[in-house]
This record gives C-alpha cells, structure tokens and sequence, in this order.
C-alpha cells in the first residue's frame, strides 16, 4: 500500500478542505439566490451623442453607426425575452434614430428598422408618428432612393397615424424632391387623397414601390416588402391567391 | 541603412510568429465580423465589411505596436543596443534602419490585413477603396515609428504601451476634440485647457481622418485626397524620426 496514502491527514490540509467545502457552499447558496434574478429590461436607453458614439468606436463614424444600429435592432432583446414593441418609449426612440441620421446619413438599415420593424405597430398613432418623422428627414437625404422612405413615411401617416393633413403635406414634400422619381411618387398627394381602403392602398404603394425600384433595391428589403403585403396587407385567403405571395412562399 | 540589421529585425518578428499572429488576428477578425454581420436584419455585406475593417486597423496596429515595443525594451535589457552601437555604426544610422525594418513590417502587415479588405470587396473596386488600404497602411508606418520612439525614450515596458495607446486613442480621437474644443469654453479653466489641447494637437497625427470604414462603402469624401494621406505620413514620420534620432543622439550608455 502506498505510504502516503495512509498517512494521517495534516491540520493544515483539513482546514484546506474545510475551506473548499465552504466555498463550495457558497457558490451554491449565490447560486440559489442569482437563478431567479433576470435581466430587467429598462426601456429604450438614453440616447448617446453622434460624439459619444464616435468615441466609444474610436472615430470611426460608419462603424458607430453599425453599432448602434446593432443594438437598436437587438433592444428589447433581455437575455432571450423579447418586448413587444407596444412597450418601447418610441420619443426615445426617435432620438436614436436621429442620433444614427448623424454618424451615416447615407445608410438604410436604421430607416429599414424603422420603417418595418418599429413602424410596423398596430393601432398606436401616436408612437408610430415618431417613426413617420424620422423616415419623413431621411427621405429627403440627397443619396440614393432615400425618397423611398419619405414615401413610406407618407404611408403611415395616412394609415397608421389617419393624419390626413400630415399625409398630405409629407406626399407633397416627395413629390417636390429634386430627384428622379416614378411617376406614382409623384402623384403621392392624388394617392393620399383616394378613398381607399387601408389594405387597398397599402398594397397598391408596395406593389407600386417593387415594380419601379426592385431592381434597385437590397433582396433583403425586397423580402421585407413581400412579407408585409402578404401577412400584414391582405388576408390568408387574398394570400393564397395572390401570385406574389405564392412566388414568396 | 545597416542591411544586416535590417534583415535581423525581419528575422525577430519572424521569430515572435508576428506573421503568424496577424494571420491569426485575420481569421479570428472575419469570423467574427461574418457572424455579426449575418445577424443584422438588412445590408448583412455592409455590416460585415465595416466590422472587419474596424477590427483589420485595431488589430493590424495593436500587433504592430506589442511586437515593436517588446522588442526595442528586450533588446535594451539584453544589452544588444549596448553592444550593437559599440561598433562602427552611426547612431543616425542605426535608427533609421530601425524605422525603415518597423516601416516594412507594417506595410507587410497593411498589404495582408488591408489586401484581404480589396479581395473580400464584393463590389467594385472604387478610389475609396484604394484611399482606405493607403491610410491605413501609412497608419501602420506612423505608429511602427510612434511605438519605435517610446520604446527607446521610456525605460518601463509597461509605462511605453501606456503611452503608446494613449497616443494612439488621441490621435483617433484629435478630430472629436478638437470639434467639442471650437464649440467654445465656458470658463477660464476649460478655455486654459482647450488652448492646451490645441497645442498638443499640432503633434498628433490627425488618424480619425484615415482609414473610415464607410470610404470602403461610399468612396473617397470630398475633404480627403490621396496626397492629403501621404502628406499626413511624410510630415508626421519626420517628425518621429527627427525626435527618435535626437533622443538616441543625446543618450549616455
């Protein structure tokens, strides 16, 4: 038999072991108190300068905005817990859009967050007009089809928020814009004026938009707008009918 | 310039595994800026794009600046700088093979991690491009030479990556400064400070106006030229240099 293991055992090695017995019961007793502690969603932080943000990713202005459009789109994210949207402070959020309309006025994935993720809230137009403010200043950004979100913007107005006056003047802001627009961007004010249905005009506005720009645009946006006229703007039966919608599917 | 020298520094980052190491960094840089790039709802290519190069310039420096200063301080405690002047080698000379095999490493590094950048363009190559891979390679060259300086001027391995850091994040960030500095001081104090901002902002390189990541989506800005990087670079090495050469110069070993 080996000598040392039949040597009796030290003080010192007992009050060692003892002392990892304790430890042990210790990350057990922390344990049973910090199982049932969650992560408390604190609704939409408070907005970081264009300054701030440029700091903390070193002066690098694009990549700041990647961030930040990065924990926008991950913000009611509380370890796996999703908020539903109809809890966010939308003023706060505006701020952060806006603050992103700073580091990169040229990029459409905070406009692409807001005008289909945020913007897509049902039966609240108040928030919904945060978003219809932000998209209605992008819109009018010189670069690219910005004008795209202006008109979206004119969508939820008419639609979501049932501001007329705003719709209307929003429509006629897009169809002045110094830039190469379609023509039914440029009937926007006769478009708000009809006396469509919600569903009506919203599906004529996508299809419109996919007809005219879809060769211009990210697949992911395209994908974006098929999802909503099939989920959101018509029914499962007009769905399943409607050819756009099978070629989705 | 000293060839064998130059060749021996060549050599001691090959042994360091600094190639190695930027390699890796390469990888590990891409992997994470696929991933984070493919969790974004929309433009996944542009948010890949941006992560990957912010992390390319981080890395790409960091790798730089540890290797150099590990080297200069571990050839000090060695005594090889001791030895190495005891010969019949100018001092003027021997800094500037020094500069000039730091210089080559960080091209060698900007035309790896930089050159990956322009492979990995999914579109077509424009002058922004160029201007990103140009800067930052001169960005590369500038804090080689920055590292270089501290290493010979500071004693403490540890006090030199201090500074070299804190420069390094002033000299990003000189840019913000100076614009939070022009929107005016509110007391006696913050405008005795600004001024001394102002000051020693003449010798720190203006790097937040080299390597954005959006020149790589959006092209060249209109406030940036290629001859604005290189005069960047050529103003600021002198200046290093000069400054490195005369420290050597001055010292008693």
């Amino acid at each position: 038999m080996d000598a040392a293991a039949t040597m009796p055992r030290t003080r010192p090695a007992t009050i060692l072991y003892l002392c990892f017995t304790v430890a042990i019961a210790m990350n057990v007793a922390f344990w049973l108190h910090a199982r049932s502690v969650m992560p408390v969603w604190n609704n939409v932080p408070p907005v970081p300068t264009a300054t701030s943000a440029t700091f903390s990713m070193l002066g690098d202005s694009g990549a700041a905005y990647r961030m930040l459009g990065y924990t926008l789109q991950n913000l009611g994210n509380t370890g796996g817990n999703y908020k539903p949207l109809k809890d966010y402070d939308y003023a706060a959020l505006e701020k952060w859009f806006f603050a992103t309309r700073e580091l990169d006025p040229r990029a459409n994935f905070v406009p692409f967050l807001a005008a289909y993720y945020f913007g897509a809230l049902e039966d609240e137009p108040e928030r919904v007009s945060h978003v219809s403010k932000y998209l209605a200043e992008v819109g009018a950004d010189p670069y690219g089809q910005k004008w795209r979100w202006l008109a979206h913007a004119v969508y939820l107005a008419r639609f979501k928020e049932k501001d007329m006056g705003k719709a209307l003047m929003l429509a006629n802001r897009l169809a002045t814009l110094p830039t190469d627009l379609p023509p039914w961007a440029k009937q926007m004010p006769a478009f708000v004026n009809m006396a469509m249905g919600n569903k009506q005009a919203s599906y004529e506005l996508m299809v419109h938009m996919l007809k005219t720009e879809g060769d211009k645009l990210p697949a992911n946006e395209i994908n974006a707008m098929l999802d909503y006229i099939c989920t959101q703007t018509l029914t499962p039966a007009e769905a399943a009918e409607n050819p756009l919608c099978q070629k989705h599917d | 310039m000293i060839w064998p020298l130059f060749r021996y520094i060549l050599m001691a980052a090959r042994r360091d595994r600094f190639f190695i190491a930027i390699v890796g960094f390469l990888l590990v840089t891409i992997c994470l800026a696929v991933f984070f790039g493919s969790s974004a709802i929309t433009e996944q290519d542009r948010f890949a794009r941006t992560f990957a190069a912010f992390g390319f310039r981080i890395f790409g420096v960091v790798s730089l600046t540890l290797f150099i200063v590990s080297y200069i301080r571990r050839s000090f405690d060695y005594r090889d700088i001791d030895y190495l002047l005891s010969r019949p080698i100018g001092r003027i000379k021997f800094v500037l093979t020094h500069a000039a095999g730091f210089s080559c490493l960080a091209l060698i590094a900007a035309l790896i991690l930089g050159g990956t950048t322009v492979a990995l363009e999914t579109g077509n190559l424009h002058e922004g491009v160029w201007l990103w891979w140009l800067s930052i390679a001169i960005e590369f060259i500038i804090m080689a030479n920055v590292a270089m300086f501290f290493s010979f001027v500071i004693g403490s391995t540890t006090a030199c990556m201090g500074a070299v850091f804190g420069f390094y994040l002033l000299s990003r960030l000189v840019g913000e400064i100076l614009g939070i500095l022009q929107k005016g001081a509110d007391s006696a104090l913050m405008t005795a400070l600004s001024k001394l901002m102002e000051l020693i902002s003449i010798f720190i390189p203006r790097l937040d106006l080299m390597g954005q990541t959006k020149w790589l989506l959006y092209g060249t800005p209109p406030e940036i030229s290629f001859g604005f990087v290189f005069a960047q670079g050529g103003v600021f090495l002198t200046l290093i240099i000069l400054a490195t050469v005369i420290d050597l110069h001055r010292r008693q070993f």
